[in-house]
């Protein structure tokens, strides 16, 4: 069992670097440097070249990826061509407010979908249950830029009931109430693209329990069906729940760029999306890194996680 | 990370059942969720033909040039005269730049999720039926692949071939094999070890003739089902990165964008303008999905 | 309280005679009250400031870098003014009817400028300290100087240097006369130092010795240390950046307790931040939005700042190198219908690369007046065709829509444009090297000094359009003689001629000029916006 674990993990590693030199290529492909960007005026040529030595952009670009690597592994991410502080501070405080966004997205995700799955599972057949279903499938579908700017349209600008950008209220005081004030229009934005997966998962257990011999034969006995259907769903939704949630984060993710565009939320997404725009080599590198490697965890975590509630693996049986 | 996959197909019950433990009642539930079921993907394919023959009709159809603007007529909302829908910020015909725009999102999400779903076939076949180390190296670069976020992988590409279709369509493409793949190599891993195989074998069928006769096609349905599913997911994703100014350029027309400069007008309430567009990307990636949900039920009952 | 013109006696009247004096002084009371209390009101909404408070500030980019001498965006210094302070400054307060601000002292007392131009001799304001509590004096002044134009000093920056070039390229040397006299000696006349040193590119601003020694090179600006009204907190980048007031300040003490300024990209997230209260003043306002701004009770500022949104030629494409193609564009693009229309006239169109509010600036030198039938005569006369013309115009996404106009009015005379609209910062890379397709660029920028047409000419004519053997060959050297005037007067009139010649070959594309570039809340008071691209917030104070 430990042993699959390590697998797992050693298995990551050449994947990262691989990424790695991936992300290095394609940055440095195409024309333009940050140093023209950065300065984005009209300088002469002698300037410019004198520049882009003391960054060491002169040099071939796998010399510049050996030095990279080095300095990586001596735990120097670099520092930023264009903001000129060091790479992690900004990075690390950027990322972690996308992690926070995400995980506020993943928390209404699963609350939604849960119960809206719950919902439909046991009003199967009705209109609830078709109507909560296309509600979930159209949000789903539906462009996130686009429901991000209705809610704050309307929740924000009309009714004013929540704020429409930033982490913060900038005159305030800045606690966690201020946070989560902030954090309610986002999340919902992102979570509704993913709450279908896991709605329809929910649905079909419900289904699947409420159908199930063993159920029958309680409530012939006379037992509530909410204490069953508690008892129950939990344990056999447990794991599929976590491979979805697995895979939902890294779409998540993904997709949280646009949360972040249109809220202004200070995240890793517009950071990468400026380095990348600004050719910043060490930004785009050390953040495409991080988010690879978060992900890369993600599936980790829930193929470990999925390998612990699997019996079969437990007992030392082969992957599935 | 098998488990992503085969746990959703098997999970995923929409609206089919065969429990035949069931009450009639609900025996006759099932038959109806059948039914409306297949209603509903009958609805998505309607819908996506009719998007494709308006598209490619557009020339014809559309009342306006629409990329012709009438400066004085901005803004205005839909039921002006000769201009259905309205204009936009820049006194274009939103009618007719929705037709227009039509063309791009199809064939920027369409073709490549087919690339893709022929490349993820090819890809799970050779991987889950071979043994040895070919197998688990195609997988590792599925991985990583898998690993890379997706809007980042568009960001480097339009940095790289500058903006564009070729951008978000290798981006679609990047992004969707993955996933089919996995599809694929987990259908092809189980059905590898099953007697039809080994029995085709013995009668002395090529690797070739096992491949393509006996497995591909029990794998093939749900390459089918996924892409037509994802392609509707595809749809939102391009116009996602034409709203990020990855995609079409100006002034084209092209709906992710259409979204984006109508949503610099919304918050002076002229909500119209990226309105129509949304609804539009919206209508569309439902109907593949619902065909897609279909054509599972269909084609693969088990579920 | 005394009625006015009346004298209470304490002899007794008669009882009518009593109520009518009682009423009359009622009355009497009651208009004093009155007049008292919306003299009170009118004082409160007119000067009487409070002290206290956060501003909070929407900018449309991220600022750059805060180090004066490598930044080069007007969103970095409208942050930054505020933090280091010039020799000389601008009067930010007169309001932008006014025209150009006039230089008035700032850490100089006073300024002495030699007949022929070339020696600067600054008295410095004395007493003044550094944010970190060093002096302000003339070696603090030399040593800002020498970091930029002396290679062979210790603290010389390679950044700096090439940014702060165009003011000093031709500096002979910095003299440190006493302790609070700095003297400048430059190779040429150079008439308009003094006013380029408070401007937003190339700003002279003061930053402390001991904070560069301290910090380094590149952490100054994660530091800015400068003798300003207001003194620097935190930055985060994407989020914002703190300021607070200097309480030590040697000048005026600013109301404001703290400045917060936030950057939010998005035009409509910008403009959704202003209406809810997010922020007090809003920068870059969509021309859509004003009209219902307004209605809704908020200022939209009117001022023609000192820039334009204008488009550089790529002297290398085949079709725009030649003379008669620029001039035709020139004739086709209706400039006014773009003001009128696109910008709901808050904007004016601009026929001079001299734009409104410099002092060069002649509303009577226009380039060409909008005439598209002459456009087709002298496309015809050259040799081409419809459609024989093509070519690409890249822009940012911002003006997009100025530049989808003139792809309209341009395809109305037979010549076909593509164009490429990105993101800012994509959009920059793209300048560094301009494709062989592409025939015109956008830029949005300008000077209150006639300076500005060397800069622009040196910039976009030359560096970037590679146009040096392509045009008017009269204009360089007409360009170098107003430059190296000895006076004022004679500067602004030889400047003119210069543009004029620049203006018949159509060297620049001049475009619009917007009006409206700022807004805030009622709740802001003491806000101007000057004829100048940035604003002094040390006299802005809160309502509540």
């Amino acid at each position: 069992m430990t042993r699959a674990i390590v697998y797992r993990f050693l298995q990551a590693i050449p994947i990262f670097l691989v990424v790695s030199v991936l992300v290095f290529l394609i940055a440095h492909a195409g024309d333009g440097d940050p140093v023209t960007n950065a300065l984005a005026s009209t300088l002469p040529q002698e300037s410019i070249d004198a520049i882009r030595k003391e960054y060491g952009l002169d040099q071939p670009v796998l010399v510049q990826y050996a030095l990279w690597l080095e300095h990586l592994m001596a735990g120097d991410w670099g520092t930023s061509l264009v903001l000129r502080t060091p790479v992690f501070e900004v990075l690390a405080r950027s990322f972690g407010n996308t992690l926070l966004l995400a995980a506020a997205a993943v928390a209404v995700c699963l609350a939604g979908g849960v119960a809206v799955g719950v919902l439909s599972g046991l009003k199967r057949g009705s209109w609830i249950d078709g109507a909560a279903m296309l509600v979930i499938q159209v949000g789903h579908n539906f462009p996130v830029f686009w429901s991000g700017l209705l809610l704050i349209w309307v929740f924000g600008v009309r009714l004013q009931w929540f704020p429409v950008s930033g982490m913060y209220d900038m005159r305030g005081d800045q606690d966690w109430l201020d946070l989560l004030h902030h954090l309610v229009l986002p999340a919902i934005a992102a979570a509704v693209i993913s709450m279908l997966i896991l709605a329809q998962l929910v649905r079909a257990q419900v289904i699947d329990i409420m159908g199930s011999d063993y159920l029958r034969t309680f409530r012939a006995q006379g037992l509530p069906r909410s204490l069953l259907l508690r008892r129950h769903l939990g344990r056999n939704l447990l794991s599929p729940v976590i491979n979805v949630t697995g895979l939902q984060v890294g779409y998540l993710l993904s997709g949280v760029i646009f949360v972040e565009n249109v809220f202004n939320w200070p995240g890793i997404g517009t950071q990468l999306y400026n380095a990348a725009a600004g050719k910043d080599y060490p930004m785009i590198q050390a953040g495409v890194m991080l988010v690879t490697g978060c992900f890369i965890a993600v599936n980790l975590a829930t193929d470990v996680a999925l390998d612990l509630l699997n019996p079969r693996l437990r007992n030392g049986g082969g992957p599935a | 990370m098998n488990h992503a996959v085969t746990t959703t197909v098997a999970a995923d019950d929409n609206d089919n059942d065969n429990d035949g433990q069931h009450a009639f009642r609900s025996a006759a539930r099932g038959r109806w969720h059948r039914l409306r079921a297949n209603r509903l993907a009958l609805l998505g394919l309607v819908v996506i033909v009719l998007a494709l023959a308006v598209s490619a009709a557009a020339p014809w159809l559309a009342p306006h040039d629409p990329n012709v603007a009438e400066p004085q007529l901005r803004l205005a909302p839909p039921g002006a005269p000769g201009y259905w829908l309205g204009l936009d910020a820049q006194g274009r015909d939103i009618f007719s730049r929705l037709l227009w725009g039509g063309r791009r999102a199809l064939l920027a999400s369409i073709p490549p999720v087919v690339a893709a779903v022929l490349l993820s076939l090819a890809l799970g076949l050779l991987a889950g039926y071979h043994r040895g180390r070919w197998p688990a190296l195609i997988m590792r670069v599925i991985d990583i692949l898998f690993a890379f976020p997706m809007v980042l992988l568009a960001i480097g590409l339009a940095t790289a071939l500058g903006p564009g279709i070729w951008a978000v369509a290798l981006t679609i493409v990047f992004s969707a094999t993955p996933y089919l793949t996995r599809v694929v190599y987990a259908g092809v891993r189980a059905e590898r070890d099953k007697e039809y195989v080994e029995a085709a074998r013995a009668c002395g069928a090529t690797t070739a003739d096992v491949l393509l006769r006996e497995i591909l096609p029990n794998v093939a349905t749900a390459a089918v089902v996924y892409g037509t599913t994802l392609a509707g997911g595809m749809i939102v994703f391009q116009a996602g990165l034409s709203f990020l100014g990855l995609g079409t350029q100006p002034p084209d027309a092209d709906w992710g964008r259409m979204v984006a400069e109508g949503a610099q007008v919304l918050v002076l309430g002229a909500a119209h303008v990226a309105t129509a567009p949304a609804l539009v990307i919206v209508a569309l990636a439902l109907a593949f999905n619902w065909l897609g949900n279909g054509l599972r039920d269909v084609l693969d009952p088990r579920g | 309280m005394t009625v006015p013109g009346r004298v209470s006696s304490s002899v007794p009247r008669s009882g009518a005679e009593t109520r009518r004096h009682a009423g009359l002084r009622l009355a009497a009371a009651l208009l004093a009250g009155v007049v008292a209390w919306s003299a009170h009101g009118i004082a409160q909404a007119q000067g009487t400031p409070r002290t206290g408070g956060t501003l909070v500030v929407g900018q449309y980019q991220e600022p750059t870098v805060y180090d004066p001498n490598r930044q080069y965006s007007w969103e970095t210094y409208r942050v930054d003014k505020h933090i280091y302070e010039s020799l000389v400054a601008e009067d930010l307060s007169r309001p932008a009817k006014d025209g150009p601000p006039p230089l008035v002292p700032a850490l100089a007392e006073s300024w002495q400028v030699s007949d022929d131009a070339r020696t600067f001799t600054f008295k410095l304001r004395q007493g003044v300290k550094f944010h970190d509590g060093t002096d302000f004096n003339a070696q603090a002044v030399q040593f800002n100087v020498r970091r930029y134009t002396d290679p062979a000093f210790e603290f010389y920056d390679v950044r700096a240097a090439a940014t702060m070039k165009p003011v000093y390229g031709n500096l002979q040397e910095v003299k440190v006369v006493d302790d609070h006299t700095v003297q400048f000696v430059f190779k040429a006349p150079f008439v308009d130092f003094p006013r380029l040193l408070p401007q937003g590119n190339y700003v002279s601003g003061i930053f402390s010795p001991a904070a560069l020694k301290k910090y380094g090179q590149d952490g100054l600006a994660l530091h800015p240390t400068g003798t300003g009204p207001f003194k620097f907190v935190e930055r985060v980048h994407g989020e914002k950046t703190v300021l607070v007031r200097n309480d030590k300040y040697w000048g005026a003490r600013p109301y404001l307790d703290r400045i917060i300024f936030r950057p939010i990209p998005d035009d409509a997230t910008r403009l959704a931040a202003l209406r809810s209260g997010e922020i007090d003043i809003l920068t870059r306002v969509p021309a859509d939005a004003a009209d219902g701004l307004e209605s809704g009770g908020y200022t939209v500022r009117d001022s023609t700042t000192a820039g334009q949104l204008f488009l550089g030629w790529n002297f290398r494409n085949e079709f725009t190198s030649k003379q008669a193609v620029r001039q035709a564009i020139l004739l086709a693009i209706d400039r006014e219908g773009l003001a009128r229309t696109i910008f709901k006239g808050r904007a004016v169109p601009s026929y001079s690369i001299f734009n409104i509010g410099n002092t060069a600036y002649d509303a009577a030198q226009k380039d060409f007046a909008y005439d598209p039938a002459r456009a087709r005569e002298l496309l015809k006369k050259a040799g081409y065709k419809e459609g024989d013309v093509h070519f690409t115009i890249i822009t940012d996404v911002a003006n997009q829509p100025s530049v989808e106009w003139i792809q309209r009015d341009l395809g109305k005379v037979g010549i076909k444009v593509n164009v490429i609209s990105q993101e800012w910062l994509t959009y920059t890379s793209k300048l560094a090297n301009l494709a062989p397709d592409t025939g015109l660029f956008t830029m949005e920028w300008g000077f209150v000094t006639p300076y500005w047409l060397k800069l622009a000419f040196d910039g976009y004519v030359i560096t970037r359009g590679g146009g040096e053997k392509v045009v008017d060959q009269a204009i360089a050297p007409a360009i170098a003689k107003a430059a190296s005037q000895t006076s004022e007067r004679a500067a602004v009139a030889a400047w003119k001629s210069a543009n004029a010649l620049a203006q018949r070959d159509a060297v620049f594309l001049p475009l619009v000029t917007f009006r409206n570039h700022f807004a805030n809340s009622q709740n802001v008071q003491g806000f101007n916006v000057p004829a100048q691209n940035f604003y002094d917030l040390s006299k802005v104070w809160l309502k509540k």
